[in-house]
């Protein structure tokens, strides 16, 4: 039997800032995404000369591009990263299934794994976003968020058309169309004229409404694609709105999230933020990234890994015998007492009101908590040359350890590891880094993750680089949903960005440079 | 370069044991018949006849109504699959894109698979899918009915595909007994639960022109029938008859009629008609 395996659950990368979205989940408004496996053999022996591709897909609108990936050596015990291109514009959000086709000689092992795929969009009647599972929708109508202080062209913002074209809500982007529309349309590939402007940063004070299709008789109604909290469509709305409205702020302008004032009122109880000032185009990608994932890790940590307060509300409000839960809604503020550093302990304080609407009336629960950070990394080292010489071929090869909270090195699987290059002409290029024992890792499974690139004599100047380390969801498919839940991938640990409430300019810190000459 | 890729045909051509159907949730379960309104993985086992390797070829999966003479405009298309072959090698070819199977024609429908590669073995330029001559198609067109009270009917349709008028003949034969092992192999669990059972044959095979034509009054319809088709259009049929014994394969056959030319086989379909109110513990057993 062949003992290559696929453990967990497939996961996205998006293809503007090149990082794994919140719990891998696949996004049909962000188009064309990268289906990524990591691949274990997980017999004693190892496996050589091993292929992989991607067979069938369970839905038309999921347009893969086929492409077979050689394996050269599977040593016992160690996983690899591969990825395939995939178009989800037209796939129907839900739980979905590919199957994989692993072959080594006569050997032949066949991998059936699920992926989620949500659907995120705008109605305009509601001025709210929308996120659809086949278990329900969630709509999210933001009140506030936690803005640069420094507005304008402080935070590098390119200079809004003399004849501004927006009309209406803001929220609708230029000519009336939803700013999410810009996360397709409006990115055409990596510029070197990209500059990072976002009006808002982090969500500060927003209401949700869930429908869930049926309604549900009971206390508890089904998690989204049965696996993860409701809250993690909140990380993946906040993502990407950061990402459209970056992306709508360059292209024309026309960024800027609305707000409507909401229960609790507007304004942030902790001040305005520190504005991010990268330089343009490269280092632009990455810091959209970093601020993309620092708005989902937010929401993720303020509404609690172990049990969020959709959950939370379910288990204090008891609905009348025979009594359907129609619908649930909640209102959250924000209080952000410390700074948001991604993969640090950072608190975040959550005052939430949550409301069962069910066919007996209507029953309620509030909170205020506050939860840290667990998607955190004690500290991590990155080495790397300063200088590579293109002239004697000089390969530039990146080397990351990373430690938990616990003190343990992580290694093989537990991380997706990658380098993003930002060039001194606004390049923007990037490589996975592995802990494979394949060229150029030394060892597999030693906690040393590497990747290699080259760089041509065009590339001459000093280039910035970020090594970012995102977590795995690694829930084994025999956790009950509950289980399951409690596990979710795909936050950055890694330190590159500390946003602060003092105004000033946000920490982007990168983790070297290197001198191509 | 060296890439053949072939799903290779049944014998008769129409009834290939290279494509089959798993019902059910679980596409990784036993073959069976469609059933209808639930869900149905297709498989198809492809060969590359080359000595090359070839990566990321395509093999596209449709069903059809039970008909003879189909092409790729009238079939129904599920949904494609990847597949990379060494030279010489097969494999089993998954489509995870769900088939559910409606009530068209009683829920009895046709499966068909091509495997090609876009540019190292491409697929003939044509709407045609050339069951006999084309090797990187194959066709199963086998039904499975349940006669009650000893008769049958199976609706079906007669295409032209071609481009000019086209005349028709369509014919029904008994299967031989080699041929009736094979169609029983394709849906293992049926074959398995005949085991034992006596094999029959279909006694006043005919055709009627109603699609639910009233079986319990055999003997007077005609053993074939002769058709013009306008080009690119369809007409219906059934075949009826009266099950002799515990179960019978019969086939149905379309011979193209062209002036001067001898009469060439362009589409077929098979029945597997099983006794709905068994006489024999075997068959009793197939229908449960």
């Amino acid at each position: 039997m062949l003992n290559l395996n696929i453990p967990n659950r497939p996961f996205a990368t998006e293809p503007i800032t090149g990082l794994m979205l919140p719990d891998g989940l696949f996004e049909c408004s962000l188009g064309v995404q990268s289906i990524n496996v990591h691949l274990k053999n997980t017999g004693a022996a190892p496996v050589v000369g091993a292929q992989i591709y991607v067979e069938s897909v369970d839905d038309p609108g999921i347009n893969v591009t086929p492409t077979t990936h050689n394996v050269p050596t599977a040593q016992s015990g160690v996983s690899h990263v591969f990825g395939w291109t995939a178009d989800f514009s037209l796939a129907t959000p839900g739980v979905h299934r590919i199957s994989f086709v692993v072959e080594a000689g006569a050997q032949t092992r066949r991998v059936i794994k699920k992926i989620f795929v949500t659907k995120v969009g705008f109605d305009a009647a509601t001025g709210a976003f929308t996120a659809d599972t086949p278990e329900g929708r969630i709509a999210v109508t933001f009140h506030s968020l936690v803005r640069p202080k420094r507005r304008g062209c402080g935070c590098g913002c390119n200079e809004r058309p003399e004849k501004d074209p927006r009309e209406g809500a803001p929220t609708h982007g230029a000519r009336g169309r939803s700013v999410l529309d810009y996360l397709k349309e409006g990115f055409k590939g990596h510029s070197p004229d990209f500059v990072l402007c976002v009006p808002g940063y982090l969500p500060l004070n927003y209401s949700v409404s869930i429908t869930e299709t049926p309604a549900f008789p009971g206390q508890y109604g089904d998690l989204p694609f049965q696996d993860p909290w409701w809250k993690l469509l909140l990380c993946i709305i906040a993502l990407l709105l950061l990402l459209a409205s970056a992306i709508a702020e360059a292209v024309d302008g026309s960024g800027e999230i609305s707000t409507t004032g909401g229960p609790g009122g507007g304004g942030s109880p902790s001040g305005d933020c520190c504005g991010l000032a990268p330089s343009g185009g490269g280092t632009s990608y990455v810091a959209a990234g970093l601020l993309a994932a620092a708005a989902a890790a937010a929401t993720a940590a303020a509404l609690s890994d172990a049990r969020d307060p959709i959950r939370k509300g379910q288990d204090h409000t008891m609905p009348a015998p025979g009594a359907l839960t129609l619908g649930e809604e909640l209102d959250v503020q924000f209080i952000y007492g410390e700074p948001v550093a991604l993969g640090k302990p950072f608190t975040v304080g959550a005052k939430w009101d949550y409301r069962r609407i069910t066919s007996a009336g209507t029953l309620s629960y509030s909170a205020t908590e506050a939860n840290a950070n667990i998607h955190t990394l004690s500290h991590y080292e990155i080495t790397a040359p300063d200088v590579v010489r293109t002239y004697q071929k000089e390969v530039f090869v990146v080397k990351g350890v990373f430690t938990d909270s616990d003190g343990k090195t992580l290694s093989g699987s537990a991380l997706f590891v990658q380098c993003f290059l930002c060039g001194p002409a606004g390049q923007w290029r990037k490589f996975l880094m592995q802990d494979n024992g394949v060229a150029p890792d030394d060892k597999p499974n030693d906690g040393i993750y590497t990747g290699a690139t080259y760089f041509s004599t065009r590339d001459k100047g000093l280039w910035t680089y970020f090594v970012i380390a995102q977590d795995v969801n690694d829930a084994s498919p025999d956790l009950t949903p509950e289980q399951a839940a409690q596990i979710i991938g795909g936050f950055v640990r890694t330190h590159q960005l500390t946003i602060a409430f003092d105004g000033g300019t946000c920490a982007l810190v990168p983790d070297g440079h290197v001198n191509v000459v | 370069m060296s890439v053949s890729l072939e799903i290779a045909d049944g014998s008769p051509w129409y009834l290939s044991p290279n494509i089959w159907t798993v019902p059910g949730d679980d596409p990784e379960g036993p073959p069976g018949q469609p059933i209808v309104g639930t869900p149905c993985y297709m498989w198809a086992r492809v060969h590359n006849q080359g000595t090359d390797l070839v990566q990321n070829a395509q093999v596209r999966f449709y069903w059809a109504n039970p008909s003879v003479g189909f092409d790729r405009s009238s079939a129904n298309y599920i949904g494609t699959a990847n597949v990379t072959l060494a030279g010489g090698a097969q494999s089993d070819v998954l489509c995870l894109m769900p088939w559910i199977p409606t009530f068209v024609n009683g829920g009895h429908e046709c499966a068909l698979a091509e495997a090609f590669h876009t540019s190292l073995d491409p697929l003939p330029a044509t709407l045609a899918f050339n069951v006999p001559t084309d090797r990187h198609v194959a066709q199963r067109n086998l039904s499975v009915v349940m006669a009650a009270k000893k008769a049958f009917h199976l609706s079906f349709e007669v295409h032209n595909t071609a481009r000019k008028p086209g005349h028709f003949k369509v014919v029904t034969r008994a299967a031989t007994a080699a041929e009736i092992e094979r169609a029983l192999g394709i849906f293992p669990k049926v074959g398995e639960s005949l085991r034992g059972a006596k094999p029959g044959e279909i006694a006043h095979a005919g055709f009627m022109a109603q699609p639910c034509p009233d079986t319990q009054a055999p003997g007077d319809t005609p053993k074939d029938v002769q058709t013009q088709l306008a080009p690119g259009t369809r007409t219906g049929l059934s075949v009826v008859g009266q099950l002799k014994g515990d179960f019978a394969l019969l086939h149905v056959e379309q011979w193209a009629l062209n002036r001067g030319e001898k009469p060439v086989l362009v589409g077929g379909l098979s029945v597997l008609v099983m006794d709905a109110a068994p006489a024999t513990k075997a068959t009793a057993k197939a229908k449960a």
